[in-house]
């Protein structure tokens, strides 16, 4: 597995730091596992990313945490969360180094659970994770930090901030990062911004260069349609109208649509919206990623996988797998043979295996030819000579770029495509659901 | 980001089961190509027949998931009241809220966006140790179950010494 894949609580677990995976844990969502995106409290009190939870209500209707009934419109946003973050995303980088460096001098190494740990944890019916993590940190050897350790040291005998990089004596870091992280906030707006490190750029930019919407009016949810009073026809034109294609079979329609209300509504939520063209191609890549066993648009199919390969080492899934099967075998031979005399020759022994491959052969891997009706995002988008020259990621200008005229236009860019956002859907959104 | 959704919180649930898993469960994509497939051993619960063995079994993910549950299957053969005669595992946890044609789940217990593999092999192996007779998917194995339990153990430790090669 590639490191600069997916990033989890638990690779806090074999650092210096094992109390960080709880934290982690607690700022990332339940339902996508990633840190929260626009965070939105339900009425029940439990968070998710605005387009996770938005995806859940429109299949089943309720909170996935405890399944109380709940609506969209009950949602609201939960900036203190997003600005947490957003700082914890920003420091975790260089802590983790730190905690990294610090475990590899202790060189300690977890344990696998006991099984009696998780049993316990089916009784618990919230957030499982943390009683276990919490045991799980027990059993780790602690780590007391710099005991003459000498991470970081370099010619000058100074270490930088994870935060700020100013380099100070090791013993100051501590002290120096409480007061680096409220500087840094008290400079930064008080709504939630992008996670910078500290290069004061940012920091003092005008107020009215801060993302808009916490000056302006918020972007406008779009409606839900009832599809089953709604004829192909009319589905067809609001399709067209919201800019997006508006071929394919009916249900493929529908849920081309629902997923771009979702999309859309989600974006709206956000602290950092994207561009409509960036929307797009949100929903084109969905789009390629359905199909398949369940969600089987007609003909449409495409194993949406290759997002994947790039993150996922199969080599090292593979080794250390079969050295974890072979472990878990040869554990299980060994007890079961010291009731029962052993008479198995090695070709039986083998046996697991063998089956094992045989199944997956037969796994089917066809990966239909895939036949999409997308067509280029560029023929779709009729907004994007007016905005498309910024890249979103570049919006807010990166830490440490000096504000420029040409980036604070990046800064700006972001209003202006609020302002094109309304123009850019002429059905208009809910006025009702817009204030939110 | 969106098509991603699925396939980067099956690589999140793998990432941490490699570096924190329950105690005999495994579990992993079988290749690199699919992530949507996987492959997973649970290891049979201490004081039941099952003790001792090892068992393999497929999970198929959905492309929606975690919006819908994966489908289990063993790829050994399993004598057990919720798991058919194909392999396929008959679990509350492995049913979506919404359909239940028995109505005899809690939906508390069955799937939920929130509930993860991890989650799925742990009630497995429970369910290895405690079946739930209530609505069996093998209805042989199920009566002798409930009606003659001493065979049923039996036959099911000849089973896991079979599949060890003893
Ligand atoms: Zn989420
Ligand atoms: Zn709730
Ligand atoms: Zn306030």
């Amino acid at each position: 597995m590639d490191a600069s894949g997916v990033s989890d609580s638990t690779d806090w677990l074999n650092t210096s730091l094992p109390a960080l995976t709880t934290v982690e844990s607690a700022l990332r969502c339940q339902v996508c596992k990633d840190f929260y995106t626009t965070p939105m409290i339900t009425s029940c009190s439990h968070t998710f990313c605005s387009l996770c939870i938005r995806r859940c209500l429109a299949t089943e209707g309720k909170c996935p945490t405890c399944r109380g009934e709940e609506q969209e419109v009950k949602l609201r946003k939960n900036w203190a969360l997003q600005e947490l973050v957003d700082a914890f995303q920003a420091a975790r980088p260089g802590v983790m180094k730190l905690a990294q460096r610090c475990n590899l001098e202790a060189g300690g190494r977890l344990a696998k659970r006991k099984l009696d740990d998780t049993r316990m944890e089916m009784e618990e019916p919230e957030r499982p994770s943390q009683a276990r993590k919490m045991r799980a940190l027990k059993r780790i050897p602690s780590v007391v930090d710099g005991d003459g350790d000498d991470y970081y040291l370099s010619d000058d005998g100074l270490v930088p901030c994870p935060i700020c990089s100013k380099r100070m004596k090791e013993e100051s870091v501590f002290l120096h990062l409480d007061r680096c992280g409220q500087d840094q906030k008290r400079r930064e707006s008080v709504t939630p911004s992008r996670p910078t490190t500290r290069s004061s750029v940012l920091a003092d930019v005008t107020p009215q260069t801060r993302l808009p919407q916490h000056v302006g009016r918020a972007l406008e949810h779009l409606p839900k349609l009832n599809y089953s009073i709604l004829k192909e026809n009319a589905l067809r034109k609001k399709l067209s109208e919201l800019g997006l294609i508006a071929g394919g079979p009916r249900s493929l329609l529908e849920k081309r649509h629902t997923e771009w209300v979702h999309l859309w509504n989600a974006n709206c939520d956000s602290a950092r919206p994207k561009l409509k063209k960036e929307l797009l191609q949100d929903l084109d890549a969905w789009e390629r990623s359905q199909g398949g066993s369940k969600a089987s648009f007609n003909g449409l199919s495409n194993s949406g996988n290759d997002v994947m390969k790039k993150d996922f080492d199969g080599a090292g899934w593979a080794k250390s797998h079969d050295v974890e099967f072979q472990r878990l075998i040869a554990n299980a031979r060994k007890k079961k043979s010291s009731n029962q005399p052993p008479q198995g020759s090695k070709k039986d022994a083998e046996r697991i295996g063998t089956t094992q491959d045989a199944e997956n052969g037969a796994i089917d891997q066809t990966r239909a030819e895939q036949t999409l009706v997308v067509d280029p995002i560029d023929q779709n988008f009729n907004l994007r000579e007016e905005i498309g020259k910024q890249d979103y990621a570049q919006r807010a200008a990166p830490a440490g770029t000096p504000l420029t005229e040409s980036n604070s236009e990046m800064l700006y860019g972001c209003m202006r495509h609020e302002d094109i956002g309304y123009k850019a859907y002429p059905g208009g959104g809910r006025p009702s659901e817009g204030g939110s | 980001m969106a098509s991603a959704t699925a396939s980067r919180r099956l690589m999140h649930e793998y990432r941490a089961l490699t570096i924190d898993s329950p105690e005999g469960i495994t579990a992993g994509p079988i290749d690199e190509d699919n992530v949507f497939e996987w492959e997973a051993m649970i290891q049979g619960p201490e004081e039941t027949p099952f003790e001792g063995g090892i068992f393999p079994a497929t999970l198929s993910f959905p492309k929606d998931y975690p919006l819908s549950p994966p489908s289990m299957k063993f790829t050994c053969e399993m004598f057990h009241p919720n798991v058919y005669p194909s392999g396929l595992v008959c679990i509350s946890i492995l049913h979506p809220p919404g359909d239940d044609p028995n109505h005899y789940e809690q939906a508390s217990e069955r799937w939920s966006p929130i509930q993860s593999v991890e989650k799925i092999l742990i009630s497995v192996m429970s369910m290895l140790a405690e079946p739930n007779d209530e609505s069996p998917a093998n209805v042989e194995a199920a009566k002798m179950w409930r009606e003659r339990r001493g065979e049923y153990e039996n036959l099911v430790r000849e089973k896991v010494r079979k599949l060890l090669g003893l």
